[in-house]
């Protein structure tokens, strides 16, 4: 019985010499073509693992050096961002010298128009904020085309009374961004002017107007529209600088409202909230 | 020498041959360290570990020109097989066996392989033979001699057949 395993271990070598032949003679007599493909076919599978990893290699090594670059460009760009806060913060120093308004325009807030109350135009509009934010007096209302008006009166917690800029005693003091003139706006019914400009400033069809942030009630730098004509008489004292603005006060729907409070504001302006009488009288005839 | 660090020789072996080989390559003869490899896998491990590691990278050499597809394998598998039969019999020790060992491998590896490859055409076997064959032999058993030589100096020993040898 000993014996058995012994001559089954002096076979197993030539057992296995016998399967590699035959593996080997079997593989060798397949046409070159076969032999070519299926070669060709094993040697890419054995292969791909090494080709992954080589390619992951060379993409963790692209990307690493891509963060590098990032990196340095981050580095670069907060060396930037530093350099303009300081220059910012000289910019305000010399404007807070200078008696101007801090550039900072608040922040906006979205509100739907309710109400459009109408004198032959419409003159006022009832508010509502979407976001839940109180809203005080003579905060600006904006939207995509440039100034609207200022909250006239406040209705409730998110609810209020917008004086639009087509009113009639809704003075706004504006600039022209060009040159710097200033005057205040006026509506006359159908259009709008730039009242108190004197003869000679430099005035010409096209230039934008904007807020000029005097008077306080309303930041610098809020788009009001472009100048349509200038009428220079010398007879007369000012000229006739007629501005025409995009904003189309008769379709108003949504609008902004410029809420943060901004040095534009002073005790003087706050106004205080309707009684509720008063309030339903104001919100008056709608169109 | 166990599985796993054959299977390291293996792969190292086949990535000298093909990539630092062809540098010390004398008029276009180059050594073959493939079957100096199955030599040592046949000496050390006997016939089943020779016949295997000669399969082995004769298949991987084949997979490298695939129109060659089982030609080094059954070379090779031949060539440890017989060394491992015979390991147990040399009357040899040390680098003198290396240097007649390896070249006569090496001679017998190319004579089943040129046969396969030139398909029985006597002439071209016999001139590719003379031309190829025997000073790949006697190369392959100088680089042989002179590893032998320097692992006994080195004393590692890695080259040393085992005591008692085997008789597969």
């Amino acid at each position: 019985m000993a014996e058995r395993p012994e001559a089954l271990a002096r076979l197993a070598d030539k057992l296995v010499l016998a399967l590699c032949v035959i593996l080997a003679v079997w593989m060798m007599s397949w046409d070159e073509p076969l032999r070519v493909a299926r070669g060709s076919a094993w040697a890419h599978r054995l292969t791909s693992p090494m080709e992954r990893a080589t390619q992951v290699v060379g993409e963790l090594r692209a990307t690493h050096a891509e963060n590098e670059g990032l990196r340095a460009e981050i580095a670069a760009l907060r060396m930037d961002l530093d350099y303009l806060a300081a220059v910012r913060g000289r910019i305000e120093e010399l404007e807070s010298r200078a008696g101007f308004y801090e550039r900072d325009h608040g922040r906006l807030v979205p509100a739907t128009v309710l109400e459009l109350i109408v004198s032959r135009v419409p003159v006022q509009a009832k508010i509502r904020s979407l976001t839940g934010d109180s809203l005080k007096a003579w905060m600006p209302v904006v939207n995509e085309h440039g100034l609207v008006g200022r909250i006239r009166q406040v209705l409730g917690p998110d609810e209020a009374l917008v004086q639009l800029l087509t009113e009639e005693d809704s003075r706004i003091s504006v600039e022209v961004a060009r040159t710097g003139v200033t005057g205040l706006l006026r509506y006359d019914g159908r259009r709008f002017f730039i009242d108190h400009v004197p003869q000679g400033e430099p005035v010409a069809v096209g230039d934008p107007v904007m807020s000029s942030g005097l008077g306080g009630t309303v930041p610098r730098g809020l788009n009001i529209g472009t100048v349509k004509d200038v009428r220079a008489d010398s007879s007369e004292l000012f000229q006739v600088v007629e501005v025409a603005s995009e904003v189309r006060f008769s379709a108003i729907r949504n609008v902004f409202v410029v809420i943060d409070d901004g040095p534009w504001y002073s005790s003087e302006n706050d106004f205080a909230p309707l009684e509720p009488e008063d309030a339903a009288e104001a919100q008056g005839p709608t169109p | 020498m166990n599985g796993a660090r054959l299977a390291l020789f293996t792969i190292f072996t086949l990535i000298a041959q093909v990539a630092l080989v062809p540098s010390i390559a004398i008029a276009g003869v180059r050594p073959d360290l493939t079957v100096l490899l199955v030599v040592i896998a046949g000496l050390r491990g006997g016939p089943i570990v020779g016949t295997l590691t000669g399969f082995a990278i004769g298949l991987l050499q084949d997979l490298l020109t695939p129109e060659t597809l089982g030609m080094n394998a059954l070379a090779k598998s031949i060539v440890g097989w017989q060394v491992g039969k015979i390991s147990g019999q040399l009357a040899l020790e040390g680098p003198p066996l290396y240097l007649g060992l390896v070249s006569a491998a090496v001679l017998a590896h190319d004579f089943i392989y040129l046969l396969a490859l030139t398909r029985l055409d006597i002439v071209r076997f016999l001139l590719t033979f003379v031309t190829h064959a025997i000073p790949a032999a006697i190369y392959t058993g100088i680089v042989a001699l002179l590893m032998a030589m320097l692992a006994l100096v080195l004393g590692q020993g890695a080259l040393a057949r085992p005591q008692g040898g085997r008789n597969g």
